[in-house]
Formats: C-alpha cells, structure tokens, sequence
C-alpha cells in the first residue's frame, strides 16, 4: 500500500475546442514528497492540477488520488486533498476566523480558528479580512485552510509568486514542515531556484507535455553529462545570498 | 446529508452580505428613504386637508354670520384688505371669500380651487346657522346627525409601501447575485468552494438561502418602519405582516431566478449589468413601484401588467389593504412563479461555474 504512488496520472489530456491545453502526460507522485511542476506560462500546470484537484474535467485519461478514481468519485477525491489556487479564492467580506469556521464548516471537521491562525502566525490578523492581508499572510492563510480538513495530499498552484525573498523562505519554511508532518505537497513554480531548494522530484512541463521528471539533482547531472557547461565562472554567492544577508530572514509585513 | 454543509453555505454567505455596502444601500437605505419620503408627504398633503378650509371676510367680526363661521370646524378665518384677500382668493391662499354687509352676504370662489367647494358648504351652514338663530328657533324641527363608520382613508403611503418592499426584492433577488456570483467568479472563491467536497447545487443553494434570509429581513424592517412610524395600514395586522413576509419571500425566490441566470451565464460585469438593468429598470418605472398600470396607454399597460413585480405589487396591495388571503391573491403568484420557474429552467441549461 505504501509503495503506491499517492497521485497517479495516465494519458491526460484536455482541449478547450482545438487548443491542446494538456497533452496525453503520465506521472506518479510518491507518498510524503514535494512534487513540482515547473513548466513556461502556459504549459499546462495549472490546467493539469485543477484536472487532479476534480474542478476540471478531462477530455481523456485516467486520475487516482490515494487509490480513488477521480473521474468516478470526485467527492471522495475532494475530502482527502487540500487545494491552494493561483489567486484569492475567498470572500472579501469576512473575517479570517469566519472565513475558517466557513470552510471547516463546508468540510465538516472542528476546528479552533485561533489555533490555526497562532501556527501561520496570523494570530493577531484573526478579525481582518482577506483583502487587507500582505502577500505573504494571504498566501499563509490560504495554505492554513488548505490543511484544514488534515489532507494527504495538497496542491500549491504558484504559490510564492510575487512574494519578497523573505516572504517566500517563510513559506518554504512552512511548506517543509507540512510535508514533515506526513502530507505529501504538489506545487507549480517557474522560480527554479525555488524548485532545487525545495522538491524532491521535479516534471518539467512544455506545451502540455511532461518533457523530463527527476530529482533536480539528477536532471542537472543528465544535464552536464552531456557535454553542458556554463560559460560564465561559477559563483560562490547569488544577488538573493547578499539580500538575505543584509535584510535578515524575518518576516517583513506592513 | 448534506444539511450541515448547506446551513453553513448559507450562514456565512449571509453574514459576508450583511457587510455588503451596496446590498445595504440599495435593499435598505434607499427603500427606506422613500417610504420616508412619502411618508412625510402624505401627511403634509393630509394635514393641509384637515387644517381646514381658509376663508377671507371682509365686514365686521361680530356679524352673526361671521361668528357662526368663526364657530364651524375646521374653518380658518382670514381678515386682511379687500385687495390682498382678492389677491389671495385668485391665487388659491384662501379658499372662499365672504363680504358681509348688513343682510348681504356675498361669497366669492375661484372654481380652480378644489378646496372652494369646501369653503360654499362651510358658509351655506353658517347662513342657515345664522338664519335660524336670527329668527329666534333654538329647536329646529329638521337637523342632521352624523354617525361614523370605522373606514380608513388610503393614503400614498398605503400604495407606495409595497412598491417600495418590490423595489427592495429586486435590488437583492436581481442585482446582488449577479454582482456576487460574478465576484465569486472572478476572485476564484466559486472554485475554491466547489473544490470542497460540497457539491455544488448545495453551494448555490445556500447562495440563494443567503439573499432569502437578506430579503425576508429587509422587508420586516421596511414594514416596521413603514406601520410604526408612517402609520402603513396592515388589514389584518400581524396575520397581514406574516401574509406579506411569505409573499416577499415567494418575489424573492421568482426574482432570484433571474438573478442567477445572469449572474450564470455572463462571467463579467459588462455584459450582466446591462442585461440586470434591461430587466429591472422597466419594472421601477412601469412595475407598479410608484404609480398603478392604469395610467399608462393600452399597450404599455398590457406591458405593465404582465411584469413580475407589478404580480408582486398587486398581490402585497390586495393582501395589505383589503385583507386578501392566499387564495384571492393566488392568481398573481401563480404568474409571479412561472416567471421564477421559465428563469430557473433557463438558468440551469446556460449556468457556467467559471
């Protein structure tokens, strides 16, 4: 049971009337790693993602997720994963707690808002509203309600996009822990720095295709193996390295 | 089964509508303001009738004739120069005009002046008042008693109260969903809700249930105030508020039907908000809201008449001002549910999700 990949992705395909969105891919994701989808806007990373998530329909193929079919049991699917989208995704008029009693509601499991807020450190953000939160706290809280209903799996569609380098190592810091506790991690990037740090095994997508899938490590070494080289001399730190120096980790909001 | 989950998709939906601005300034300020306003002039219009008839004399006050006037209720007594009162008399100021001199008594009228009427049966009573007392007869042998009946007079606030509640049921049943849902599109909070295991009937349903439970409040608080501030006549009291409250609710449902086939089918504003204001606009102008059907031309009022919200109208006025009861005002709800119904049918088939 163990060895059985926790999402598993045959022949997928999905056109929206003549474009190829999504071009027959086939891939498995191992139970507790972090999974990414890297891939040029427009490759196919979202669209593959909300296909798995049940939001969207495939034209051809077939989904499991913890050995449910997704196509037949799209309810079952839903209870067992948690879901971040690309943007908002919640009402501008409530509060963070209501809006966590909301969906802790719509999944029917108990929840202590206070609590969930205090782990993403939104504790004292408890009666604003969505839209007055920074980047970072809206990316926070949408990954606490993503885990709201103790997933096995959830998916992160980009989420450190436009997040200042200590916003997005806060969420790496988070995304690790959560993946510590058990729950296997589907995220969609194109920041590769991001990627290496992070995931475990990565697929590379290109026009709806899967055009290679590996550790970062392996791909890089696939890479120099045949023949690579970068002509510039090897640094020893990146402009990113100077930055966090000089500004420190911690968190800045507001 | 899903009954916990659909409580909970229509509670918080609801609360998120409550902190609403425009769903708050259109389903309650401004019905508000107008039952206010009509309100206020109606019993101005009211307080002029009963402040009485005005009539200008010209001769000495203490002439029995001009005391037995200055004794009748509901008379007012204007003494100024001959030339001002004429003035005033054309102008409609004072109402009749009585010169008194010795035992000639000569009343003056403007016929433009309604009220001169009123003012010709004030001073004939006073003549004949006069008369008698002048001849001395303190036990006439003919004399009219009058006797009341409980009756009510309708005011404008009696009409325009329901057209204001339809007003209200359309703002939250038509423009608040197609605002929402089309937000709800927009912001991704559909497909995050629909990305719950709750299917989504039951996250549409609770929707509606939100707008439901918004409407059946804005018309409590426009009867509340309408009845105990303005004096709003309910027939049969709180059985006639109950009555209006299922009727609301009844509009409400019928217009959100409307309201989610726009709101479903366009995903942007630009082309819903002309097609929401196609729909309602006519109904605010010919939809019984301020005025009845009956003075518009033949065709227009053939047009009127089969509007949803003249149906609505229609049946909160039957109910409100005569005590009509389900089965008299059926008729109309019956028309205002197949408008509902041929909207739902069309919604389901064009709905998108995003």
């Amino acid at each position: 049971m163990e060895t059985q990949p926790i999402v598993e992705v045959r022949n997928l395909r999905k056109h929206f009337g003549s474009v190829v969105a999504v071009d027959g891919i086939s891939f498995g994701v191992r139970r507790g790693e972090i999974f990414g989808i890297l891939g040029p806007n427009g490759a196919g990373k979202t669209t593959t993602l909300e296909m798995i998530e049940t939001i969207q329909r495939p034209t051809a193929g077939e989904i499991y997720v913890d050995g449910i079919d997704a196509l037949r049991h799209p309810d079952r699917v839903k209870a067992v994963i948690g879901i971040q989208l690309q943007a908002a995704g919640f009402y501008p008029d409530l509060t963070l707690t209501q809006l966590i009693k909301f969906f802790a509601g719509l999944y029917g499991v108990p929840v202590d808002p206070r609590a969930v807020l205090k782990r993403f450190q939104l504790e004292d953000k408890a009666r604003s509203t969505f839209d007055k939160l920074s980047g970072g706290q809206k990316q926070r809280f949408s990954l606490a309600t993503s885990l709201l209903n103790r997933p096995k799996v959830i998916f992160l569609d980009e989420p450190t996009t436009g997040l200042d380098p200590q916003a997005r190592r806060n969420l790496w810091d988070l995304i690790r822990e959560v993946r510590a506790e058990g729950t296997t991690v589907v995220i969609t990037t194109h920041y590769m720095e991001e990627a290496e740090q992070l995931c475990d095994r990565v697929a590379i997508m290109d026009r709806g295709r899967i055009i290679r899938l590996g550790t970062p490590r392996g791909l890089i070494e696939e890479l120099l193996a045949t023949g690579f080289r970068k002509p510039v001399v090897r640094q020893e730190a990146s402009l990113e390295d100077v930055f966090i120096h000089l500004t420190g980790r911690s968190l800045r909001e507001e | 089964m899903y009954l916990r989950a659909y409580l909970v998709a229509s509670w918080y939906p609801f609360l998120a509508l409550l902190r609403n601005r425009s769903v708050i300034l259109f389903g309650l300020a401004f019905p508000l303001t107008f039952v206010a306003i009509f309100g206020f002039v109606g019993g101005g219009v009211l307080g002029g009738v009963l402040g009485g008839v005005r009539v200008g004399v010209i001769g000495p006050a203490e002439h029995p004739l001009v005391r037995a006037l200055a004794a009748s209720p509901g008379v007012t007594l204007v003494y100024e120069s001959p030339a001002e009162l004429e003035a005033r008399l054309r102008l409609g100021r004072v109402d009749g005009l009585v010169r008194v001199d010795g035992s000639r008594v000569t009343l003056e009228l403007n016929p433009t002046n309604p009220q001169s009427r009123l003012a010709t049966l004030a001073v004939e009573k006073a003549v004949a008042e006069a008369n008698l007392q002048l001849a001395g007869v303190s036990n006439p042998p003919l004399s009219v008693e009058t006797v009341q009946v409980i009756g009510r007079y309708e005011r404008y606030i009696d009409f325009a109260l329901p057209g204001q509640i339809s007003w209200a049921l359309l703002s939250t049943g038509v423009f608040s969903p197609v605002w929402g849902l089309i937000g709800l599109k927009r912001t991704l909070v559909l497909k995050r809700l629909l990305a719950t295991p709750v299917p989504g009937p039951v996250i549409l349903l609770g929707q509606a249930t939100a707008r439901l439970l918004m409407g059946v409040l804005q018309t409590v608080v426009i009867l509340l105030v309408g009845t105990l501030v303005f004096g709003f006549y309910l027939a049969e009291g709180w059985k006639t508020f109950l009555l209006m409250l299922l009727l609301s609710a009844f509009g409400l449902v019928a217009f959100l039907g409307v309201g989610f086939l726009i709101g479903g089918y366009w995903n942007s504003q630009e082309g819903a908000i002309p097609a929401a204001n196609l729909f309602v606009l006519p109904q605010f102008i010919l939809g019984g809201t301020f005025y009845p059907s009956d003075v518009f031309p033949g065709w227009l009022k053939v047009v009127a008449d089969l509007m949803p919200s003249t149906y609505l109208n229609t049946a909160m006025r039957l109910v409100a001002g005569e005590g009509a009861g389900l089965v008299e005002v059926a008729p109309y709800l019956l028309a205002l549910g197949l408008w509902g119904a041929a909207a739902y049918i069309v919604a389901a088939r064009t709905f998108h999700w995003y």
